[in-house]
C-alpha cells in the first residue's frame, strides 16, 4: 500500500500512509478513536476506491480486482449487522453455502467458543458472542488474508485470550493478519509489526520494540506531601523522567527494577504510604503524546 | 463454486430471513392470493364477450408483480439499516449475486403464487386453458424484471423498514386500480386512460391478458388474434416495461446505497 489517502466528502480520514505486510505476517494498526484504521480497513478490504495512492491484496487491486481476492479474504468489520431472527447454526450454514471449501460448522463454532449456542437466535446473543460468530464467518472460507477491525473489543478476559489462540493458529497456518486495536498489550501478544496511527497519518511503526523504543517504563504512585526532591531518584541528564500532577507521580525510567527498589527502600525508611502503585509500559496516549511533542519541537 | 450456486445460496437465505419475518411473510405470501381471489368477483359485467369472473381472474395474476416490489425493498432497506449488507459485501458473495439472489427469491414466490391464482381462474372461474403460453411467460418475465428493478431503484430514497411498508401500499392500490386488473381502462375517462397506460403494472396486465384469453385487450374491442400477432400487439407493453427497467436502473445507480450513512 503506497500513499493512501481517502476522502470523505471534504474530510480527509486518511492523510497519506503507506505499510507492507508480509505473507504470513501479523501487522496491527493502533490508534485513538477516528485516527483512520477502520478507514483504512475499508480501503484495502475494497469497500471503497483509494480517493489517492496505491492499494494492493494479494497482488491485486482489492477495489477494480475484487472478484481476484473476495474468496481469499476473510474480514471482521468493526460493526455490521446479522440477521437477527436466525440461529447461530442457520447463519453459518447459510454463509457455508456461498463459501467455497467451508470449513465444518462444527469445527468453525468449536473454534471459537460458540458451539453450545448453535442453536440460539443471533439476536439474543450477548456482544462478545456476536464477536465470536463474527470471527467465525471471517474464518470460515479458510482466508490467506484476514482483516480484523477491533476483534476482541467488548470481550471478556478469558475470551480474548480464545481469540488471541485463534489468531495465532491462522498465522501458523501462514495466514496474513492486519488486525486493529485499541490495546497495546494485544499487539504486544500478536503483532511481529504494528503501526500507530494519530488524525490520518502513521505517526510510528515497526516492532514493538521499535515502536517503544527509548521510551521508558513508568511507575506510578500517589503520594502526598512529598516533595521531587525528596524521592530516591538522581535527576540528572539520563535520569528517570519525573512528572508530577496533583499528588500523583509517574517516573519514567530505563532501569525500573532499580528505581522501584530504591523507592521501595526509601518509603520503608519514612513510613510513606505509596497509593495506587504500578509499574507499566507507556500507554498509546503517552506514545501519541510524545510523538505529537516531538513532531512539534521537529517543526 | 458457481455464480449461480452462490445466488441461489441467498436467495435461499433470504426466504429463511423471510419466514421468520412473520408480519412480512404473511402479507407477501398470502395477501396476493387473496387480492386475487377477491379481483375475480370485482368484475361485475363481462368486458368484449369475456365472462367478467374470467376477465378478473386471468387480470389478478399481475397482482403478484407489486408483492415482489414489497419483498425486494424490504429486504434491502432491513439489510442496509441492519448493517448486513457490508457483512455480505465482504464475503465471498459477488454483489451481482447479492442482487440477483433478491430478485430471484421474488420472482420465484410470485411464479408459485402465479401458478395457484392460475389454477384458482380455471377452477373457480372456469377459465379456458392459456392460449399463448410463451408469451405468458414473457409477460411474467418482464413483469418481474420491472418491479426488481423499480424496487432496486428506490430502495436508495427509503429510510427505513417502515417507510418501506407504506411506500409499498400505493404501489400495491396504484396497481390494482390503475393497471385494469380490477375493471378495464375503458372505464376511465379519457386522460386518466392514456395516464394509466403507461404505468409500469399496466402492460404486463394486458400482456397477460392477451397472451391467456388470445385476444388483444391493447384495443378496446379486443379483437381475436394469433399465436405470432399476440406477440406483434405486445410490442407496445414490451417498450413501456423496458421503459420502465431503464428508470429502475437509472435510479439505482444515482441513489443505491449500501450504507446507512449517507455519503
Ligand atoms: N462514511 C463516512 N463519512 C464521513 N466521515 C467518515 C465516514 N467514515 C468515517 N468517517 C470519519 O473518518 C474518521 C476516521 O474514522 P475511522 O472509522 O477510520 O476511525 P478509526 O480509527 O477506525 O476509529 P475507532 O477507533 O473509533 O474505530 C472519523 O473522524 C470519522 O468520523
Ligand atoms: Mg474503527
Amino acid at each position: 500500500m503506497r500513499n493512501l489517502h481517502q476522502r470523505y466528502d471534504d474530510f480527509e480520514a486518511v492523510r497519506g500512509i503507506a505499510f507492507q505486510v508480509g505473507r504470513g505476517e501479523l501487522y496491527a494498526l493502533l490508534g485513538t478513536n477516528g485516527a483512520g484504521k477502520t478507514t483504512t480497513l475499508d480501503v484495502l478490504e475494497g469497500y471503497h476506491a483509494p480517493t489517492e495512492g496505491q492499494v494492493r491484496v494479494l497482488g491485486h487491486d482489492p477495489f477494480a480486482q475484487r472478484a481476484e481476492v473476495r474468496q481469499r479474504m476473510g474480514i471482521v468489520l468493526q460493526e455490521a449487522g446479522f440477521y437477527k431472527d436466525l440461529t447461530v447454526a442457520e447463519t453459518v450454514n447459510g454463509w457455508r453455502r456461498w463459501t467455497p471449501r467451508p470449513l465444518e460448522r462444527g469445527q468453525v463454532l468449536e473454534r471459537v467458543g460458540l458451539a453450545h449456542r448453535a442453536d440460539v437466535r443471533v439476536g439474543q446473543l450477548s456482544g462478545g458472542e456476536k464477536r465470536r460468530l463474527d470471527l467465525a464467518l471471517a474464518v470460515l472460507g479458510r482466508p490467506e488474508v484476514l482483516f480484523l477491525d477491533e476483534p476482541t473489543t467488548g470481550l471478556d478476559p478469558e475470551a480474548r485470550r480464545n481469540v488471541w489462540e485463534l489468531i495465532r493458529g491462522m498465522v501458523a497456518e501462514g495466514t496474513t493478519v492486519l488486525l486493529t486495536t485499541h490495546y497495546l498489550d494485544e499487539a504486544q501478544q500478536l503483532a511481529d509489526r504494528l503501526a500507530i496511527m494519530h488524525m490520518g497519518r502513521i505517526v510510528t511503526e515497526g516492532t514493538l520494540a521499535d515502536v517503544l523504543g527509548g521510551r521508558g517504563t513508568r511507575i506510578v504512585f500517589r503520594l502526598p506531601a512529598v516533595r521531587p526532591s525528596d524521592l530516591p531518584f538522581d535527576l540528572g541528564l539520563g535520569r528517570p523522567r519525573i512528572t508530577l500532577d496533583g499528588e500523583a507521580y509517574t517516573v519514567e525510567t530505563h532501569d525500573p527494577q532499580g528505581d522501584l527498589r530504591r523507592l521501595l527502600v526509601r518509603a520503608h525508611e519514612r513510613g510513606w504510604e505509596l497509593d495506587g502503585l504500578e509499574v507499566r509500559r507507556p500507554s498509546l496516549e503517552e506514545i501519541f503524546l510524545e510523538v505529537a511533542e516531538t513532531e512539534k519541537v521537529a517543526a | 463454486m458457481s455464480w449461480f450456486s452462490m445466488a441461489w445460496a441467498q436467495a435461499r437465505l433470504n426466504h429463511t430471513v423471510l419466514m421468520r419475518m412473520r408480519g412480512l411473510a404473511f402479507s407477501v405470501l398470502f395477501l396476493p392470493l387473496f387480492l386475487a381471489v377477491m379481483n375475480t368477483s370485482a368484475v361485475r359485467v363481462p368486458v368484449n364477450g369475456v365472462p367478467a369472473a374470467v376477465f378478473g381472474a386471468v387480470g389478478a395474476l399481475a397482482v403478484v408483480f407489486p408483492f415482489t416490489y414489497m419483498t425486494i425493498t424490504s429486504s434491502i432497506v432491513v439489510r442496509r439499516e441492519e448493517r448486513i449488507y457490508k457483512r455480505l459485501r465482504g464475503s465471498a458473495l459477488p454483489t451481482s449475486a447479492i442482487f440477483a439472489g433478491d430478485v430471484l427469491h421474488a420472482a420465484l414466490i410470485g411464479a408459485v403464487q402465479g401458478v395457484v391464482i392460475l389454477v384458482f381462474a380455471m377452477a373457480a372461474a372456469r377459465a379456458p386453458l392459456p392460449q399463448n403460453i410463451p408469451l405468458m411467460l414473457v409477460a411474467f418475465v418482464l413483469g418481474a424484471a420491472v418491479f426488481a428493478a423499480l424496487a432496486i431503484g428506490t430502495a436508495g430514497l427509503i429510510p427505513n423498514y417502515e417507510v418501506a411498508q407504506i411506500v409499498a401500499l400505493p404501489v400495491l392500490f396504484g396497481s390494482l386500480v390503475g393497471a385494469g386488473m380490477m375493471f378495464p381502462l375503458s372505464a376511465l375517462p379519457d386522460w386518466a386512460q392514456r395516464v394509466a397506460e403507461l404505468m409500469p403494472l399496466t402492460p404486463i396486465v394486458t400482456m397477460i391478458r392477451t397472451a391467456y384469453l388470445g385476444r388483444d385487450f391493447g384495443q378496446d374491442a379486443a379483437p381475436e388474434v394469433g399465436f405470432l400477432e399476440g406477440f406483434q400487439v405486445s410490442a407496445v407493453g414490451l417498450g413501456i416495461g423496458l421503459l420502465w427497467i431503464g428508470i429502475g436502473l437509472w435510479s439505482t445507480r444515482k441513489y443505491f446505497r449500501w450504507d446507512p450513512r449517507r455519503a
